[in-house]
């Protein structure tokens, strides 16, 4: 009798552990999977912020300025290496840098935005001049900026900014 | 009881099991605690650079030319037409820190700071409002306060401002609000032949709050 009161006893007793260390794991799944999100957006910020001040600085100069922008190769890998993020630039005024979702080729809806940076100036248009792999295109009311060239250029004349 | 069940008692197992749940409550509660707080700082870091950001844009030079529609004769500025204009800012072409205030209103709707256009709202669903936070690329609310002196009269001690300028929303129902101060200057050559240009020198507040 006291024998088959101790098995059930260690059986509830090690059922209640199961179940706190299955519940820990899945915490800890998911904090990681947090973690890891977080980490992309604290890249994807700091290189936002870094470009953005680039921006901000030649707005705020006036027409007549211009500016080379080196990329932060943090996220922004060297020419054709894999490219994890594009630059957008939006006719609002905002600037997002957007994470790659790696099975995508190239600049899709399902890209996840990632951070936004807000530049206060709306007239940003790509380098006339069109080579056969432009780095800017534009797309409705979007310039998206590919980085894998690893600078960008911008040039504030005539009220407007030229990208290349 | 005897003194052996007694102490069975201590060391069994509703015990460890309540330490456990107390430790694994204690450290979602400090989790929660972390992340307001750093929830916190981030939306204070957040309004600060703003402020920064937004007194950086308006002591720049706006948009006075919007869409191509400015002649030698009229002006049309950023505040006339928000919605079309690329950029706001109520800086001087080629001064830092010069605010557009100067020459004779020989052409219309010149440039200027201290223009009717830009007014003090009552309510943040104000259109007119809501086009110049658009433009200038926030979505938090703003106040601006210019005050300035005439240069004369501020080195002889005058106090009060010679010319002011308000306009946005007036925090009065925010949680946290961030002032940033600039200084600036500007002058004005009134009309007419004979009459010496005024020097002004002063300050601009802007305000960046958000409504709760």
């Amino acid at each position: 009798m006291k024998r088959a009161q101790i098995t059930a006893e260690i059986v509830a007793y090690v059922g209640f552990f199961l179940v706190f260390l299955i519940t820990l794991s899945f915490y800890l799944f998911n904090a990681f999977n947090t973690d890891l999100k977080n980490q992309q957006y604290l890249r994807a910020r700091g290189a936002a912020e870094q470009i953005g001040n680039y921006f901000l600085l030649l707005v705020n100069s006036g027409e007549g300025s211009s500016i080379n922008i080196t990329l932060p190769p943090s996220i922004f890998s060297s020419a054709g290496a894999k490219k994890d993020y594009y630059i957008l630039i939006s006719n609002n005024g905002w600037l997002y840098i957007v994470y790659k979702n790696p099975s995508g080729q190239t600049f899709s809806q399902e890209d996840e935005p990632m951070f936004s940076y807000p530049i206060g100036f709306k007239n940003f248009v790509c380098k006339s001049s069109s080579t056969l792999n432009p780095s800017c295109i534009k797309s409705s009311n979007i310039l998206i900026i590919d980085p894998s060239k690893g600078w960008v250029f911008l040039n504030y004349s005539s009220n407007k900014i030229e990208v290349e | 009881m005897t003194k052996n069940k007694k102490k069975g008692q201590y060391f069994s197992a509703d015990v460890l099991v309540a330490v456990v749940i107390f430790l694994f409550s204690f450290s979602v509660l400090l989790n929660y605690w972390h992340a307001i707080k750093s929830q916190s700082s981030a939306q204070k870091d957040f309004l600060y650079s703003e402020a920064i950001r937004l007194s950086e844009l308006l002591i720049s030079e706006g948009d006075y030319n919007v869409s191509g529609k400015s002649t030698k004769t009229n002006y049309v500025n950023w505040y006339d037409e928000p919605e079309s204009a690329a950029k706001a800012g109520l800086g001087a072409k080629g001064f830092k820190n010069k605010l557009v205030y100067e020459g004779s209103f020989t052409t219309a709707n010149r440039p200027t700071f201290n223009t009717p256009k830009l007014y003090l709202v009552n309510q943040k669903d104000d259109p007119y409002y809501k086009s110049l936070k658009a433009l200038f690329g926030t979505y938090l609310d703003f106040y601006v306060d210019i005050c300035l002196y005439n240069l004369a009269a501020f080195s002889s001690g005058q106090k009060s401002c010679n010319l002011k300028k308000e306009f946005g929303l007036k925090p009065t129902t925010a949680e946290d609000v961030f002032k940033v101060r600039r200084v600036v200057y500007s002058s004005f050559s009134p009309f007419g032949s004979g009459t010496s240009t005024q020097q002004y020198v002063g300050y601009m507040d802007i305000y960046i709050w958000q409504s709760k």
